[in-house]
């Protein structure tokens, strides 16, 4: 597969390999964040009576969801596939697969923490069946498609556009 | 050079969270006791994932992208302290979230928690914990304090610096 290098303007010219872990880290980390972002603002607008004050929810969907599970989805997945050539068969599936079912736990912990009593992060008593398939089939689609964008020529190109995961 | 220094922080980080895991059982675990045991292993390792895993590859990519700028001491202590910042961070969200029922609500409860008469994140713990009882307490009570939790993965940072400029200084290069 071909795989752009860096530009001349880079302050270092690594293999794409070399950039392979800290791309991955990234690419992942952009895809979960902008994912939680959506789903916060998708639950105030959904479920506007669940709306509780904005300052702690921003802050466990940006830092620990959007940031911190999405980085840990990243690692592990590269881990995963590293003994593999970036843009092969086999990386494209472990990555996909190993970052979906991360994903996916994230979702199903969720999903268990919203069900506790007083606990409505939104949506899991009013429409259990959405939230379990934004978690764990949007989770596991998330890890595909982070993996698609990692191991595809097209993918790749799309991924060069974005300046900081060049 | 970048594929070690990722794999050996996220390791760091993994025992960071394990050696918690295991001497803080108790407040960790305690969301999810009285549940059936699929629900305890997914937990387990939303955990580990959280607190060890996450942070681990954000100090994984903190040092690297300082290792590759430049091999100096001026690097190391830059990427030694936005590391701790990023782990400190990570760490104390979900810290607050294992002790604090306030915090938890606000993040979490579609309810704000004045409106909650009776409620505990903290379900099943064996503890008689006073529902006025503040964050601190509590995670004294416990013996989970903040410093405490914190201390495996500071250790986890400090050793996975040492390890990346400690290599290129020896002339390791990609």
């Amino acid at each position: 597969m071909n795989t752009a290098v860096a530009d001349r303007s880079d302050f270092y010219a690594l293999s794409p390999e070399s950039r392979r872990p800290a791309r991955t880290l990234k690419t992942y980390i952009l895809l979960g964040w902008s994912v939680e972002t959506f789903f916060l603002f998708f639950g105030m607008i959904m479920y506007p009576q669940l709306h509780p004050p904005l300052l702690g929810r921003l802050i466990w969907t940006q830092i620990l969801c959007g940031i911190g599970m999405s980085s840990a989805v990243g690692a592990v997945a590269y881990m995963a596939a590293s003994r593999f050539k970036q843009g092969s068969w086999a990386a494209l599936i472990v990555t996909g697969i190993v970052a979906g079912a991360a994903f996916s736990i994230c979702g199903e912990v969720c999903y268990f923490v919203d069900t506790l009593p007083g606990v409505d992060y939104y949506g899991s008593h009013e429409g259990p069946l959405l939230f379990r398939l934004k978690g764990d089939i949007g989770g596991f689609g998330l890890g595909l498609f982070g993996s698609w964008l990692l191991n595809t020529k097209m993918g790749v190109s799309l991924l060069n556009k974005i300046p900081f995961l060049r | 050079m970048s594929a070690a220094i990722v794999r050996v922080s996220v390791v760091l980080g993994a025992c960071a969270a394990l050696i918690n895991l295991l001497v803080w059982h108790q407040p960790i675990m305690a969301m999810a006791n009285g549940h059936m045991w699929a629900v305890k292993v997914l937990y387990v390792m939303w955990f580990v994932l959280g607190w060890g895993v996450a942070t681990g590859a954000l100090t994984g990519l903190v040092i690297s992208s300082m290792w590759l700028r430049s091999p100096g001491r001026l690097s190391a202590a830059v990427a030694f302290v936005v590391s701790l910042f990023l782990t400190t961070t990570v760490c104390l969200v979900l810290h607050r979230c294992l002790t604090d029922d306030k915090f938890m609500h606000e993040a979490m409860s579609g309810q704000r928690p004045d409106e909650v008469t009776s409620y505990s994140t903290i379900q099943g713990m064996d503890m008689d914990m006073h529902p006025g009882m503040d964050m601190d307490m509590q995670s004294q009570a416990t013996g989970f304090t903040r410093v405490v939790a914190l201390t495996p993965n500071f250790i986890a940072v400090a050793l996975s610096v040492m390890y990346a400029f400690r290599h290129r200084r020896r002339g390791c290069g990609d």
